[in-house]
């Protein structure tokens, strides 16, 4: 052991994580550490309470509602948009000019949260644009943000905004498939299908990786337009882990908050291991 | 697939992505009069279907005049969001990019264990240590200062994860090359590591724009007064009266988004090539 | 690429426009933002403050001019009821009334406007004789130092009239009319001449070293006496007016809220306001507060001021419109700010705790009293935001200690162990029988109670007898309704015209019964609601003609600058019901005198008997509790804090009506109740309505004080409440916002129960 530490501070290279280890450990992992306290005691008083927390937490419909749902959409709209995304950039990568549909399809990353929303309500609401037209052509209306339909309309949202992007990630790691490959592929009289499965795939798994991470942590960001079209206590489907801390924080119920929060913790833990392990394998 | 096909669909795409953008644009030169008889039945109760034509009917900058010449407010908000995107953006150059360089070079162990712990720690949502955070930040007295912002956002391991992909795409014979010409650890990360991968750097940075640019959650928990606001925060809750505004300050909060993403567009891409070839 | 740097290009030059127009507009706000000492950011230190001492202002004054200094150091005061001139020779120590010489010029008759007096013994005086038609014909008189008599020139011929006078300091008279126009008065003659004009009617002007500064709505105008021209605005001077001068909600309108007086150097001003006292030279950069409106009787919202003179020496002698007459003293002895610092928090601005605690702050100078408010509705916060930061404050330590509970979590911060038990401070008032217990006594539990109402507001309903002394429940109204649709196939009944509409309105006498005890959802009493919600909304619809449908929806786009929210109108309803547009009037009734007497002397004019009485529906004698009061448990002046709140539940503070709710306070309702019941003289006419009927004919309505029956049915109703409205917001909103569907038959009404009960469960869950 010790001659370990030795060889790491020989080489000298700790010296750049220094600044960040750092700040991250006091702006980062200092309040974690408060929240994981915070998970063994009383909100406001204090008294300590063991593993009561815990317990309360996992008995608790509310959480377990707001558990499911969460699951539920990432289930969903990682793999619509991984899988739209990428044929979307099978298409995009056969085209000369992408160049205009790239800039295209960027730009909904920038447009502004308050903005998205006003545009959403216009749309979905019972009195929206999407149910004046079913009504010109004679449907019936449909009460999206009152039903079930709310959640698609979650996953749509989710789905325009990151849509362009993940595309262009696609399409570099497509586009940087060196053409050797391509032209071997060719020349073998590879099909579509056979392309794609066998040589497309493969070579782009290092770019799915990042991909779904990044995907992933921005299912996340898809909480503050759920929350300022539908407000506190949307139509149930539509109920996530950050409704229910949201609604929590409003009520003082800092516990069960810290206690849900370690949890979600851990199951992030657990999955970016799995993670690491099936790409270590892989390789 | 047939290639007219594949271009109709791509370009429907396109129409549907743009479309709420384009909707926005258009919004904002309407009068308060066509706006309000348009979204009164959606921000009020007075039934009946909303009527949306997507071309004004009588175009007017009455709002982005209102909002640029007659709102001192607005140029506060801001050069506040300025401010404090850039000091993070700058505080992430000096904090990240080395990190990012050491994960890259360091394959040992406790470096991978570490670098699953920054994963994680960028996944956590807001909500999870916003109490916990504002208790921290008070003790340290910058509550209700743009540093409360700032400090906690130059630390985040997002930009680590990005950069990180830049640097390992450097073969790494170039690296030993410099080793055997005699460079220190250092020298290789300035003259070589940020150049080769300047792209992927300042793709992280573009992604960090945009993300810090519209920000909301710890302006609205950590900054008490209006005058210390960002942007995000200011765009009005839309209603009837303001509406007009509203649009206009869409727009001119997206326009420097667009900006910076049209100039880093290319080195967007560029890095995110870089990082997808060598893993 | 080329297309790439047009665009860039392009865009760059948009941002150095927006940069440039900004820098410009930053340089101003940086200035008055930077040196705006309005902040109460003082360092804990630092020392020097300038105290307050009453001083004996002649009680017997009615009407008081003001004080002026006379150049012999003199002060005068004039009552302009009874023509006194009160002089004292001592500093505003005593005074001793007089004659006025030029008073024998005037009829007895005479009714005095305004009179302002100069430094020289001048006066000008606004007067008018009585005349039988009720027209307003002023008069104008000028008085020399040596008693001549002049008269001023009289009607203009734009319409306007001379509103105020002004002596200037070196001699001249200026005077302003209702149209903004300031003009020159000679002396000798009597005539005037138009000196400049502004946008409207003038509230204040001061003659300040080579200007004369007048200022309207928010809004100065600077005009250089020598270049006889207006000058640039004072943008520091116009950002201060529009952020501390601001028209409160509905109590004080702009006037007497603004004083301005010569500063000790040339072209500086000293203004005091409701911030307090600043000084601020004109044209320059700085507005120094030197005296805290927080710390002084400036920030009391009940008082105007209507005299502010500096004094050599430094100190300021202010007449304030209560009569009291203070002077301020600079002691450097003192703290700036006091040690003990107590903060009291409400979601959004109330005038009531404003009023305590300006009364708490007279009573303790040592204490400094920090009012932190939730929502001001300038920013987008939402109440949930604000809520959330308030959490965050109490629970790194910062908190308040002093705590209003309208809009906050009450039953979750009692639970969770946030507040206090005040239930001492609620014996001992009702030890002494002060408080109309039915209502204090709403959070008491256990013998402990966290939160005390210091007001209340009572929903009503109000129409012609035959149907209002019917309607006892929800079932009554629905029958009614339909009787009175028999009757008028046409026409409106309760004024509603959207499902959302009708369920707010009913909600607040049914809300208290959708809840059981246990906390949970009373799916029977919801599915009564809803079933008899829509028998009633398809009789109101019945009579609704797609005119009056459309009429309404314009009138909703005409208020453009309103906010969604519904306020619940029963005192304006009553008109309609006299004009016979509505049938019914109900709603929130907030105060005895605006409100409650307002229905009783419209009925007066009324043909069919009608009745004013409590709104019984699925809920029966509900009342909503507002103005709750509540300590923090983490608090560290705990008795200090119960005092606060003793206060606030005196009669001093719940004698003075806001418009927020009637009093607790037993005294200070019979106290307000008697002054607004009849007593057979000539005050019982308290004005008089005009409007205009549905046939466009103009009608006027006497308004009266209400007879004594009136006043006794008040006391029964508030005698007999017993429910108080503490439903969950959420719940209520839930069903406004799913209720709808089942009011205009799109669901059915088990759907829209289920519906409603899911949504709230996830509420409960959590």
């Amino acid at each position: 052991m010790k001659r370990k530490v030795k060889s790491w501070l020989k080489e000298g290279k700790w010296i750049f994580f220094l600044p960040s280890i750092t700040g991250v450990s006091i702006f980062i992992l200092l309040p974690l550490a408060d929240v994981i306290k915070r998970s063994f005691y009383t909100a406001v008083t204090g008294e300590f309470t063991g593993i009561d927390n815990y317990v309360e937490l996992f008995q608790n419909q509310a959480f377990l509602l707001a558990v499911k749902n969460t699951l539920r959409f990432t289930g969903f709209c990682l793999p619509i948009l991984l899988g739209l995304s990428f044929a979307v950039s099978i298409m995009l990568s056969r085209l000369k000019q992408v160049q205009l549909f790239k800039s295209v399809y960027l730009f909904p990353l920038a447009v502004p949260t308050a903005t998205v929303v006003l545009i959403w309500k216009m749309f979905f609401l019972k009195q929206g644009i999407i149910n004046s037209l079913l009504n010109q052509w004679g449907m019936n209306a449909v009460d999206f943000m009152g039903t079930k339909a709310a959640f698609w309309v979650l996953v749509f949202s989710y789905v325009w905004k990151n849509l362009g992007y993940t595309v262009i990630l696609w399409l570099s790691g497509i586009l940087s498939i060196s053409d050797s490959l391509l032209e071997a592929a060719r020349v073998d009289g590879a099909n579509e299908r056979q392309y794609i499965m066998r040589i497309l795939l493969p070579n782009l798994k290092p770019t799915l990786y990042t991909i779904t991470v990044l995907s992933f942590l921005n299912s996340f960001k898809v909480f503050r337009e759920a929350y300022l079209v539908a407000g506190s206590y949307p139509h149930e489907s539509m109920y996530l882990l950050q409704h229910l801390f949201n609604n929590w924080f409003t009520n003082l119920e800092f516990d069960k908050m810290a206690a849900g929060s370690v949890c979600i913790a851990i199951v992030l833990f657990l999955g970016i291991v799995l993670l690491q392990y099936l790409w270590d394998k892989k390789e | 697939m047939g290639k007219a096909l594949r271009n109709i669909l791509l370009g429907f795409l396109a129409c549907i992505i743009i479309l709420p953008i384009i909707m926005v644009i258009f919004a904002s030169l309407k009068s308060n009069y066509e706006l309000a008889r348009s979204l009164a039945p959606i921000l009020s109760d007075t039934g009946g279907m909303i009527h949306w034509y997507i071309f004004p009917g009588y175009p007017t900058i009455q709002h982005f005049r209102k909002l640029l010449l007659e709102t001192p407010q607005f140029f506060i908000v801001f050069w506040n969001s300025v401010k404090i995107v850039f000091f993070i953006l700058a505080g992430q150059l000096v904090i990240a990019m080395p990190a990012a360089w050491g994960f890259a070079r360091m394959k040992s162990r406790a470096a991978r264990l570490l670098f699953m712990l920054y994963i994680i720690l960028m996944l956590m949502p807001f909500q999870v240590t916003m109490l916990s955070s504002y208790l921290v930040l008070n003790k340290m007295h910058i509550i209700n200062t743009h540093l409360a912002v700032i400090l906690p956002a130059v630390f985040s391991t997002f930009p680590v994860f990005l950069i990180y992909r830049g640097f390992t795409n450097i073969p790494i014979s170039i690296i030993e090359a410099a080793k055997v010409d005699g460079a220190g650890e250092f020298r290789i990360f300035i003259k070589i590591g940020i150049p080769m991968a300047s792209s992927g750097i300042i793709s992280a940075f573009v992604l960090g724009f945009l993300e810090y640019w519209n920000l909301v959650e710890q302006p609205l928990a950590f900054l008490k007064e209006k005058r210390l606001w960002p942007l995000s925060l200011y765009l009005p809750e839309i209603d009837l009266a303001q509406a007009g505004m509203a649009f206009a300050a869409s727009v001119v909060t997206l326009l420097p988004a667009v900006f910076v993403f049209i100039m880093g567009q290319d080195y967007l891409e560029k890095g995110i090539i870089a990082s997808a070839i060598k893993e | 690429m080329k297309n790439k740097l047009k665009t860039i290009t392009i865009l760059f030059l948009i941002f150095v426009l927006l940069f440039v127009s900004g820098c410009q507009k930053k340089e101003e706000t940086r200035n008055t933002n930077g040196n705006t000492t309005n902040d109460t950011g003082n360092t804990t230190n630092s020392m020097g403050r300038y105290v307050e001492e009453t001083l004996d202002y002649p009680e017997e004054i009615a009407r008081s001019n003001g004080i002026t200094l006379q150049e012999d150091g003199r002060y005068l005061s004039f009552d302009k009821g009874t023509g006194m001139l009160y002089e004292s020779a001592d500093k505003g120590g005593t005074w001793n009334p007089g004659e006025a010489a030029w008073m024998k010029n005037l009829e007895p008759s005479t009714y005095i406007s305004d009179v302002t007096i100069s430094s020289r013994g001048e006066f000008a005086v606004i007067y008018s004789l009585p005349s039988e038609d009720d027209s307003y014909e002023p008069m104008f008189m000028y008085v020399s130092a040596d008693g001549n008599v002049r008269d001023v020139e009289g009607p203009l011929e734009d319409g306007g009239y001379l509103t105020d006078f002004l002596f200037l300091a070196e001699g001249g008279l200026l005077a302003a009319d209702s149209l903004g126009n300031i003009y020159d008065v000679d002396k000798d003659n009597g005539t005037i001449s138009k000196l400049f004009q502004a946008e409207g009617y003038v509230h204040y002007m001061a003659d300040i070293g080579n200007y004369i500064v007048a200022v309207r709505n928010q809004q100065s105008y600077i005009y250089n006496k020598e270049t006889k021209e207006l000058v640039d605005t004072d943008t520091v001077l116009d950002t201060f007016l529009q952020d501390t001068t601001k028209v409160e909600d509905g109590v004080y309108s702009d006037s007497n809220t603004l004083l301005m007086a010569q500063g000790p150097e040339e072209n500086s001003i000293y203004l005091a306001c409701r911030g307090g006292l600043y000084y601020h030279v004109i044209g320059g950069s700085v507005m120094e507060q030197m005296i805290d409106g927080s710390l002084s009787t400036f920030g009391d919202p009940t008082v105007t001021f209507f005299s502010m003179i500096p004094e050599e020496g430094g100190t300021f002698l202010v007449l304030f419109s209560n009569r009291e007459l203070v002077r301020y003293t600079y002691d450097e002895t003192i703290p700036t700010v006091p040690e003990i610092e107590l903060m009291v928090y409400s979601l959004e601005d109330n005038q009531t705790l404003r009023q305590t605690i300006s009364q708490f702050q007279k009573d303790h100078p040592e204490i400094y009293v920090n009012y932190e408010i939730g929502m001001t509705g300038e920013d987008g916060i939402t109440q949930e935001d604000a809520i959330k930061n308030l959490n965050t404050e109490i629970m790194a330590g910062e908190g308040p200690d002093i705590v209003l509970m309208d809009g906050l979590p009450m039953d979750t911060y009692v639970d969770k162990g946030m507040l206090l038990d005040i239930s001492s401070v609620l014996k001992e008032l009702e030890a002494d029988d002060q408080l109309l217990s039915n209502i204090a006594d709403t959070y008491l539990k256990d013998g402990k109670t966290y939160g005390i109402p210091a007001k209340f507001i009572v929903p009503m309903i109000a129409g012609e007898s035959s149907y209002v002394d019917k309607i006892s429940d929800l079932a009554a109204l629905a029958s009614t309704m339909k009787e009175i649709r028999s009757q008028k196939a046409e026409g409106s009944i309760l004024g509603i015209y959207t499902e959302s509409e009708l369920l707010n309105l009913l909600s607040v006498s049914c809300a208290p019964a959708w809840v059981s005890e246990g906390g949970s959802l009373n799916k029977d009493a919801l599915a009564e609601f809803l079933t008899l919600a829509r028998e009633i909304y398809e009789t109101e619809k019945q009579g609704i003609t797609p005119e009056m449908e459309q009429k309404y929806q314009d009138t909703k786009y005409s208020f453009m600058g309103q906010t969604e929210e519904l306020y619940l109108r029963e005192s304006f309803s009553i008109v309609d019901v006299y004009t016979g547009k509505l049938d019914l009037a109900c709603g929130y009734v907030k105060s005895i005198d605006s409100d409650y007497t307002f229905n009783t002397s419209v009925f007066e004019n009324m043909d069919t008997g009608c009745s004013v009485r409590g709104w019984d529906l699925q809920a029966k004698n509900v009342f909503k509790p507002q103005t709750i009061a509540a300590v923090s448990a983490k608090t560290e002046h705990a008795d200090l804090s119960q005092e606060f709140i003793k206060l606030l539940l005196s009669e001093n503070v719940q004698n003075i009506n806001f418009g927020d709710g009637f009093p607790v306070n037993k005294v200070s309702f019979d106290t307000l109740a008697a002054a607004s019941t009849k007593t057979g003289e000539d005050t019982d006419c308290t004005g008089m309505l005009g409007m205009d009927s549905e046939d466009g004919e103009t009608l006027t309505l006497e308004i009266n004080k209400m007879p004594k029956e009136q006043a006794d049915n008040l006391k029964a109703i508030v005698q007999n409440l017993s429910t108080p409205d503490r439903t969950d917001s959420m719940i209520i909103d839930s069903v406004i916002e799913l209720g709808p569907s089942a009011i205009n038959g799109e669901k059915s009404i088990e759907e829209v129960v289920t519906e409603i009960t899911n949504k709230v469960q996830i509420r409960l869950d959590e």
